[in-house]
C-alpha cells in the first residue's frame, strides 16, 4: 500500500514582536502607560502586582482590547491590519479560563482545533491527543469539563493554547490551581518551546519567573519598569540586601522602617531579609539578591509563591 | 464548526428538557380526544371514486330522493352497501358543490376574457386590471378537477392551524425554542468565559459567527418542523388524511386559493411559512443576543420581541375579522396603515390560510402581487439584517486600527 505522505511545512521564521507606543486608558484612568519593547523568541516574565496591567496588555497584545493609542506589530505589521493571519500564530490563556462544561475535554480540544484552523479532522485529533497526554489529561479525555477539577481545567487551557504551534504562547498567571508536579511540567513544556517561540508570561508569583524568564518586564501602575535579564536586575540590588536576626518584638518595628523580602520567626527570634542602602542594623550580614528582593523593591509587597520550593 | 455548534445543542440538557416539556404539551394540546374516523362514511367515499362521472351523480341522486322519502338505509347503484340517508344527503351535497364550483370556474374565466378584451381595447389607465384579470384567467384555466373526497379530516386540520389564539400555541412553543437555541448559543462563550480563547484564535471572528449562525437557523427550524409534524401525526392518528395528492380546491376554503397546489403541497406551503418565521425569530434572537450580550436580557429582549409579533397577529385576527378578508389590490395607503400588521408582520404568515382562500392581492407599483409575498419579504430581509447587524456587533472594535494609531497617549 502506498505511504501516505504528509507535507512538508516550510521552517517558519520565527515571530517578531514590538509594541510601539502601546497605551490604554479607561476614561481617566492610565491602564496601560505609553510602552515601546520589542520581543523576539523566549520567555518573557511580565510581573507587577495586581492592577499593574498585565492583563490589559496581554489583551492589547491578543487583540481582544484596542489600544487608546500607540500598535503592536508582528513582524513589522500591525496586528489590526493582518487580523486572523496573526491570530493563526497566537496561543492565549487568558486568566481565568472557562470551558464549555456540557463537552469532553477531547471535544474542547477539538473544537478549539477547528477554531484555530487546523487543517483536517484527523490532525486535530492527532494534536488533540498529543496535548491531552503532554498534559497530563489523557485519562479524562472524555469526561466532561464541567466534572474537572480546577487544575485540570487549567491544564486543558494549556493544552488549547498549544494547539497549531504558536509562534507567539501569552499565559496569563498560567500556575494558578496547579500543584508541584504538574507546574514542573509545565515549565518543562515552555522550556522547549521558547528557542523558537515568543511565550509571554504574566504572573505576580515570582519564583515562577526567576526559574524560567530569559527576560522580565517589570510593570507597575501601568508603566513599564524595564525590559531586562534576571541578571542585569538583580545587579542594581548588588549590596542592597541583608540578612539578621533579631529578637521577635523588634522585627515590626523593622518591617515599618524598611522593605522586608522575608520573615521567619523561631524561638523568640525573627530572621529578616531587608532591603535597605546600608545595613539596617548592627549585626546584618550581605546577602545575595534575588528576584523576590527586587519585587520588593519595586513594589514594597510580598510576590506570591515566595516559600514555593520550585 | 457548524458540526460542534450544534454539538452545543445535542449536549445541553437544558434545551432537550424545555423540549420535551414543550412537545408533550402539544400532544396533550392537540391530540383529538376521540377518533375522528368514521368507518362507513369512509368506504362510501373509498366505493365512489374521486373523479365525478354522469353515472356517479345519476345514482346519488335518485338514491339521495330515496332517502329523503323516507328509507331507513339507502342503496347506492354501483356502490356496494347500505349507507344512512343523511350520509348520502352529505355526498350529494358535496357532488353539487363541485359543479358549482366548475360553474363558478368557468364563469370567472368568462368574466375575465370579457374583461381583458374591454382593457385591451382602452389601455389608458387600466393596466393593473389587466394584468389582475390575465392574472384570474391563468389560475382559474389552470385549476385541476377538484376530487370527490370526504374533505372533514382535512378541514378539521386546517382549521385549526388557522384558528389564531388558541392555536397558535404549537408555534409559540417552536419560536420559544427557536430563541431559547439562539441565545444560548450566542451567549455561551460569555457565560463560561470562553469569550478571550474564541475572539483570540484565527476562525474565532467572523467564521465562527457564521456557523453559529448557520447552527442556530438549523436549530430553530429543525424545532418548528419536528411540532409541526408532532402536530400533523397527532391529528393522522385520530383521522383519515386521504388523498394527500388531491388538489387543494378539493377543499372548500380553499376553492378560490390562486395556488395550483395539492393538499399536500398546501400543507408543506404551512409548513414552509412557519421554517420562514422560525427563522427570522432566531435571527432576532442572535441580534438580541450579540447587542445585550448577557444571558438573561437576550433572552428576555428575544421573547419580548416575540410577544409583540404574536400580539399584533391575534390583534389582526380579532381586529380585521370584519374587514373584507379578499382585496382586489391594496393600495398602498391600505398596505400601510389600514392593514399594515396583515401586510407586513412576519408573523402573520402563521395565519396562512387568511393569504390563500382567495385572489389576496396587492397592487404593488401596477402588478398584482399576492399579498402573502409582502410578509414573506420583510422576513427574508429582517433575516438578512438580523444577521449582518448582529454581525457587526459579534465583530465589536477590538481588532481594528487604534483609536489613534501612532499618537502619544
Amino acid at each position: 500500500m502506498k505511504e501516505r505522505r504528509r507535507p512538508v511545512e516550510p521552517a517558519r521564521r520565527p515571530m517578531r514582536l514590538e509594541l510601539r507606543g502601546l497605551a490604554k486608558n479607561y476614561g481617566k484612568k492610565q491602564a496601560v502607560r505609553p510602552l515601546t519593547t520589542a520581543l523576539g523568541p523566549g520567555i518573557y516574565g511580565l510581573l507587577g502586582p495586581n492592577g499593574a496591567g498585565k492583563t490589559t496588555l496581554m489583551t492589547m497584545i491578543t487583540g481582544l482590547t484596542r489600544p487608546t493609542a500607540g500598535e503592536v506589530l508582528c513582524d513589522g505589521e500591525p496586528i489590526w491590519r493582518l487580523g486572523a493571519a496573526y491570530r493563526s500564530r497566537l496561543g492565549y490563556l487568558p486568566q481565568h479560563v472557562g470551558m464549555y462544561r456540557n463537552f469532553t475535554g477531547r471535544d474542547m480540544l477539538l473544537y478549539f482545533a477547528a477554531l484555530k484552523g487546523v487543517a483536517s479532522r484527523a490532525e486535530a485529533k492527532r494534536e488533540a491527543d498529543a496535548l491531552l497526554e503532554k498534559v497530563n489529561l489523557a485519562a479524562d479525555a472524555k469526561r466532561r469539563v464541567g466534572q474537572y477539577s480546577g487544575g485540570m481545567r487549567q491544564r486543558l487551557g494549556i493544552a488549547q493554547a498549544l494547539i497549531g504551534s504558536p509562534d507567539l504562547l501569552i499565559f496569563d498567571e498560567p500556575t494558578a490551581g496547579l500543584d508541584p508536579k504538574e507546574r514542573i511540567r509545565f515549565k518543562g513544556l515552555l522550556s522547549e518551546l521558547s528557542e523558537t517561540t515568543i511565550i509571554l508570561l504574566a504572573t505576580h508569583i515570582v519564583s515562577d519567573v526567576e526559574n524560567l524568564a530569559h527576560r522580565v518586564l517589570l510593570l507597575r501602575e501601568g508603566e513599564l519598569l524595564g525590559n531586562r535579564t534576571v541578571p542585569e536586575f538583580l545587579e542594581e540590588m548588588a549590596g542592597k540586601v541583608w540578612t539578621l536576626e533579631i529578637p521577635a518584638a523588634q522585627a515590626e518595628p523593622m518591617a515599618a522602617r524598611f522593605p522586608v523580602s522575608r520573615m521567619d520567626y523561631r524561638d523568640g527570634m525573627a530572621a529578616l531579609r531587608v532591603i535597605a542602602d546600608t545595613p539596617p542594623a548592627e549585626g546584618a550580614l550581605p546577602a545575595e539578591p534575588t528576584l523576590d528582593d527586587l519585587y520588593i523593591a519595586y513594589f514594597g509587597e510580598t510576590g506570591g509563591g515566595a516559600d514555593d520550593p520550585v | 464548526m457548524i458540526r460542534y455548534e450544534l454539538k452545543k445543542f445535542l449536549r445541553s440538557g437544558m434545551l432537550w428538557a424545555v423540549a420535551a416539556l414543550f412537545l408533550v404539551l402539544t400532544a396533550y394540546w392537540y391530540f383529538p380526544r376521540e377518533s375522528l374516523r368514521d368507518e362507513e362514511l369512509s368506504r362510501l367515499y373509498e366505493q365512489a371514486g374521486t373523479v365525478l362521472t354522469k353515472e356517479l351523480y345519476d345514482a346519488v341522486s335518485d338514491a339521495n330522493s330515496r332517502g329523503q322519502a323516507g328509507e331507513a338505509s339507502v342503496r347506492i347503484a354501483g356502490i356496494e352497501g347500505e349507507y344512512h340517508p343523511n350520509m348520502v344527503l352529505g355526498l350529494y351535497y358535496n357532488i353539487q358543490n363541485l359543479l358549482e364550483m366548475e360553474e363558478r370556474r368557468l364563469f370567472a374565466i368568462q368574466q375575465a376574457d370579457y374583461n381583458i378584451a374591454e382593457y385591451e381595447a382602452n389601455p389608458e389607465g387600466n393596466e393593473y386590471k389587466l394584468r389582475y384579470n390575465r392574472l384570474i384567467r391563468q389560475v382559474y384555466s389552470e385549476r385541476k378537477t377538484p376530487y370527490l373526497m370526504d374533505a372533514s379530516p382535512w378541514l378539521y386540520l386546517f382549521d385549526m392551524f388557522g384558528q389564531p389564539s388558541y392555536y397558535h400555541l404549537v408555534e409559540a412553543f417552536a419560536l420559544c425554542l427557536a430563541i431559547l437555541g439562539a441565545v444560548y448559543l450566542f451567549t455561551a462563550d460569555r457565560a463560561t468565559g470562553v469569550y478571550p480563547v474564541v475572539h483570540s484564535s484565527r476562525r474565532g471572528r467572523s467564521p465562527a459567527y457564521w456557523a453559529r449562525a448557520a447552527s442556530a437557523l438549523l436549530y430553530a427550524a429543525a424545532a418548528m418542523a419536528v411540532f409541526f409534524s408532532a402536530t400533523v401525526a397527532c391529528f393522522a392518528v385520530q383521522a383519515d388524511l386521504t388523498c394527500w395528492l388531491a388538489p387543494v380546491q378539493s377543499l372548500y376554503p380553499f376553492e378560490h386559493c390562486p395556488l395550483n397546489i395539492s393538499i399536500a403541497g398546501m400543507l408543506a406551503l404551512h409548513l414552509a411559512f412557519r421554517l420562514a418565521v422560525a427563522v427570522f425569530m432566531a435571527a432576532f434572537a442572535i441580534f438580541a443576543s450579540c447587542l445585550a450580550r448577557g444571558r438573561l436580557l437576550s433572552l428576555g429582549l428575544g421573547l419580548a420581541g416575540l410577544g409583540g409579533l404574536l400580539g399584533s397577529v391575534l390583534y389582526v385576527a380579532f381586529h380585521e375579522q370584519e374587514v373584507e378578508m379578499v382585496s382586489f389590490g391594496l393600495s398602498y395607503k391600505e398596505l400601510l396603515f389600514g392593514q399594515a400588521f396583515r401586510s407586513w408582520n412576519p408573523l402573520c404568515l402563521l395565519d396562512t390560510q387568511d393569504y390563500l382562500t382567495g385572489m389576496d392581492v396587492a397592487d404593488i407599483a401596477g402588478w398584482p402581487v399576492f399579498r402573502f409575498v409582502l410578509p414573506l419579504l420583510v422576513c427574508l430581509a429582517g433575516l438578512a439584517a438580523f444577521l449582518l447587524l448582529g454581525w457587526r456587533l459579534f465583530l465589536g472594535g477590538s481588532c481594528r486600527a487604534p483609536r489613534r494609531a501612532g499618537a502619544k497617549a
